[in-house]
């Protein structure tokens, strides 16, 4: 075997194997998840269909937003079971439908309902049947969706590891590798923290083997529980939604909100609307969304004021996953504080959950950006009003400049007209001579 | 989990990229091994093997275009046999190029015609044809043209239908070159000594794919972001993120476009097969004209060969010169992509060559200085290059060129500048590797670090730059 041979087995052979160890790790990483089907909208509307004796008289229901909320923290705080009937991609008729059919069943005497900001304003578009959220904030969980969702402890350090991306680059990663070189080979995978987050949320990330039992036991996907859309009874605004028009999903908004104020009301079901918590960070960037002050008014425009949760929880970020949806860390504390709403039944202290710190920070970072923001947006707008208007004078000076040279032609127009030359009498023909009556044909009898 | 582990984006997924799991697990090493096993039990179905392995990989992307490099290929394989016994060649060669041109024109250039015309007429209800431009066509359009007009002028030696076919469609040339000629290549082809392991070239190939892997993932990758910030809103740059993006671009470029040939390089130097060398670190040329000796160096000679020469290349006297020089430049413009900022990124090639000329014939400039201007010179005509149109062009080269220089301004573009000096100098292109490489331990260590890296990247892999050209 000379060199070169030895030299492409070497590097073949040890080059591939790396990578499919690497590789490796990263299926079975990710067979964790795959191992469980997909909750969906769908599986979680078949819930409510063969319901346990058991099942609690209490709910929470919303979008991805809601499935971070644990009913187990719940029930330590309030004594009270609770099931999370929330859904990626939930949307108002999801849960009007899926109220309904538990009203029906006469199972429910409470609901929590969660839902974003962006969703209140009317901002985001859904696409496809079991709900593809399209907004701004979406995009960068598109490749760690299943990771960050299901396998926190992997996700929060592959983020902040960044295997070799632009993060590897950093001066400050690179001290801490030096100090801690060992992590680059560090699984970043706590199992016990995972189990915890994911087996006692009910109704939601029961996807372990282990986990048939309880209330796992009604979500058994195993078994194909795929709810169909077509059995929804208002197809024709269930099809309006999906033809992915601003105008027709917030129609739809509007629609069910009412709907399903009415359907809660009507039943006696005491319900409670709360914002879904955002992370500084993004309290930081969203400057010019007015989410602050627009989306508590607008949610409260929606619901009646006495249902709603009038503060939404600003968290530091290393509580969130991702833009907008908690971690098992966040998702833990603000549990802890929808449990303590339930019980007071007002806001609790929210420096329990938001440190001074952040408060501070936020003063700094988010609000002055953003009235910052709307200032200039105001100026510019004044700015834009006045170039309008002074573009509309010109525009009119220069329209009153044509009227005044088409009234000057006008009048030339007029003069040459009424001039001699103009009105000189044309000649006139001479009128016909009118033949008279009965000449051509003689007055009958007339020969006679 | 398929498309993740495939490469990424649904786009990639399309594309068989070389820094694709699909390309580097799956195919490449079928392919190898496939066209070994046959060298020895059936050496006459080699060709055969390679033109469906490469037509796989072309119709990979969309299959629908595989009818089309199949007809393009045929016609031009037709006419060259009917050139070789023809007594009069030029209608024949004349209605070749007039193919070739025109499918390249049909495909890459009839949207931009139709617009410009549309803007003229001022028609306001003209449709586009919206066609989408088939993978490598400038490159295999270019590569049939040459072997057409060798045909004519009796160079060609071999007419054989299935090694012309494999030449033209080879799969580590196909898509973004290097260009390469039927001289250097159909004969390879047939060598019985390539169709044997040759475990030299399997390691030196190994080596050469690790690095162009490296270049592509490691660097190219990582300066997109960038590049794209930058040029998403060129009115929000300062003077030094405008520089800073106009850096970061032309290090995209080269490590994207040097990775992808080296990728190229090797791959096909583990089937025993030499291609031409296409990048010689292009960013420490010190002049324009050494510049383009350095980058794309098989477009270069294409140009070089086929349009400079035959319009008289110097010989014609001074003025005569010159104005091919700036047609070899416009039309390296224009075959770049159909679009004004890439006709004007030709014609700004085309009159600097001019200058650069006619200041060589009074003064000699020393290496320091010509290398600054000339980089000065690519930079600012990256920027026109990758701008999406004009007025973002010429934004940005206000931005870059304006008079109000902060101090600041120059230690930073300066220092980049010297940064690009140094990377263009360590960054080793195939020509290097080749000529330095052994086979020992430091070798194999920095090849499976590179290879490791990369393909641990991958799932972040994006399309290759020229893949649109």
């Amino acid at each position: 075997m000379n060199s070169a041979q030895r030299y492409g087995l070497w590097v073949l052979g040890i080059g591939f194997t790396v990578v499919a160890l690497v590789m490796g790790f990263w299926v079975w990483a990710y067979h964790q998840i795959l191992d469980y089907p997909r909750m969906t909208n769908s599986m979680k509307y078949e819930v409510t269909k063969n319901l346990p004796d058991d099942f609690p008289r209490a709910v929470i229901i919303g979008d991805s937003r809601g499935l971070d909320i644990n009913p187990l923290v719940i029930e330590e705080v309030t004594g009270e079971k609770i099931y999370n009937l929330s859904a990626d991609s939930g949307k108002l008729i999801y849960a009007y439908y899926t109220l309904k059919r538990l009203i029906e069943q006469d199972a429910i005497d409470k609901v929590y309902m969660q839902f974003p900001e962006f969703l209140v304003r009317g901002e985001a578009l859904y696409t496809g049947s079991l709900g593809t959220i399209v907004s701004r904030y979406s995009f960068d969980r598109a490749d760690v969706k299943d990771l960050d969702q299901h396998l926190p402890g992997i996700y929060d350090k592959w983020k902040n590891m960044q295997f070799l991306g632009p993060e590897y680059f950093r001066l400050d990663v690179w001290r801490t590798l030096r100090k801690q070189p060992y992590k680059i080979f560090e699984i970043p995978f706590d199992k016990e923290i995972y189990m915890n987050t994911v087996k006692h949320f009910r109704g939601f990330r029961m996807r372990h083997k282990d986990q048939n039992k309880g209330y796992s036991q009604i979500v058994n996907t195993e078994n194909g529980l795929i709810y169909d859309w077509s059995e929804v009874d208002d197809k024709i605004n269930y099809k309006h939604e999906t033809n992915n028009n601003n105008v027709a999903y917030e129609e739809i908004w509007g629609t069910y909100t009412k709907k399903l104020i009415d359907l809660l009301e009507s039943n006696d079901i005491e319900y409670t609307v709360f914002l879904a918590p955002y992370p500084k960070e993004k309290a930081g960037q969203a400057v010019n969304l007015g989410f602050k002050p627009d989306n508590q008014a607008a949610l409260v425009g929606l619901f009646p004021k006495e249902r709603v949760k009038t503060k939404a929880l600003v968290m530091p970020n290393d509580r969130f996953r991702d833009f907008s949806h908690l971690n098992y860390r966040g998702s833990e504390k603000y549990s802890q504080y929808v449990a303590e709403y339930i019980v007071q039944g007002k806001e609790p202290n929210p420096k329990k959950y938001q440190t001074v710190e952040l408060q501070v920070k936020w003063e700094g970072e988010a609000d002055t950006p953003y009235f910052e923001a709307v200032r200039a947006a105001e100026e510019a707008r004044t700015k834009e009003i006045q170039q309008l208007k002074g573009e509309a004078r010109k525009i009119e000076k220069a329209a009153e400049k044509e009227v005044k040279e088409l009234q000057k032609q006008w009048e030339k127009v007029k003069i040459e007209f009424t001039s001699p030359e103009v009105n000189e009498p044309q000649p006139v023909a001479p009128p016909k001579p009118v033949e008279p009556a009965g000449e051509a044909a003689p007055a009958a009898g007339e020969e006679a | 989990m398929v498309v993740l582990f495939l490469g990424g984006s649904s786009l990639v997924s399309c594309v068989m990229l070389f820094s694709s799991f699909a390309f580097i697990c799956a195919f490449l090493p079928v392919v190898v091994a496939g066209y070994f096993t046959l060298a020895r039990v059936r050496p006459q179905w080699l060709m055969g093997w390679l033109t469906l392995a490469s037509l796989f990989f072309y119709g990979f992307w969309k299959w629908e275009y595989v009818p089309l490099i199949l007809l393009s290929v045929g016609v031009n394989y037709a006419l060259s046999v009917q050139l070789q016994g023809a007594k009069k060649k030029w209608p024949l060669l004349t209605l070749g190029i007039l193919f070739n041109v025109g499918l390249l024109g049909f495909f890459k250039y009839v949207d931009f015609f139709l617009e410009n015309y549309f803007a003229v007429t001022g028609a306001t209800d003209g449709q586009l044809l919206g066609v989408i431009l088939p993978l490598g066509i400038s490159f295999f359009t270019f590569q049939q043209i040459a072997y057409l007009v060798d045909a004519a002028q009796g160079k060609v030696e071999e007419f054989s239908w299935l090694r012309y076919t494999t030449f033209v469609t080879f799969f580590p040339q196909l898509i973004a070159g290097p260009i390469v000629h039927h001289a250097g290549m159909m004969p390879q082809f047939a060598t019985p000594e390539n169709q044997r392991v040759n475990w030299h070239n399997i390691a030196l190939g190994v080596t050469i794919f690790a690095f162009g892997l490296g270049k592509k993932i490691l660097i190219a990758d990582n300066l997109s972001p960038e590049v794209a910030a930058g040029f998403a809103d060129v009115g929000a740059l300062s003077v030094l993120e405008a520089w800073q993006t106009a850096l970061a671009y032309a290090g995209q470029l080269y490590f994207d476009f040097s990775g992808y040939t080296d990728m190229a390089i090797g791959a096909a130097l583990l089937l025993n097969v030499r291609l031409p060398f296409n990048f010689n670190q292009p960013y420490t040329a010190t002049s324009l004209q050494d510049f383009w000796r350095r980058w794309h160096m098989t477009l270069t000679q294409f140009l070089t060969e086929y349009i400079y020469f035959p319009l008289g290349g110097s010989r014609k006297g001074v003025i005569r010169t010159y104005l091919n020089i700036f047609l070899v430049f416009l039309i390296s413009g224009f075959w770049h992509g159909a679009g004004w900022t890439f006709v004007l990124w030709g014609v700004a090639h085309g009159v600097w060559m001019m200058l650069e000329r006619v200041v060589k014939r009074w003064v000699t400039v020393p290496d320091v200085l010509g290398w600054a201007v000339t980089m000065l010179f690519v930079l600012s005509s990256w920027v026109v290059f990758r701008a999406p149109d004009l007025a973002t062009a010429q934004t940005m080269l206000l931005k870059m060129w304006t008079p109000e220089l902060s101090w600041e301004t120059v230690m930073g573009v300066g220092s980049g500048l010297g940064l690009t000096y140094i990377i263009g100098k360590i960054a080793l292109d195939a020509p290097q590797i080749w000529e330095r490489f052994k086979p020992n331990f430091w070798w194999g260590v920095s090849t499976i670090a590179l290879f490791v890296a990369s393909m641990i990247s991958l799932n972040k892999a994006t399309e290759f730059l020229y893949f649109q050209f």
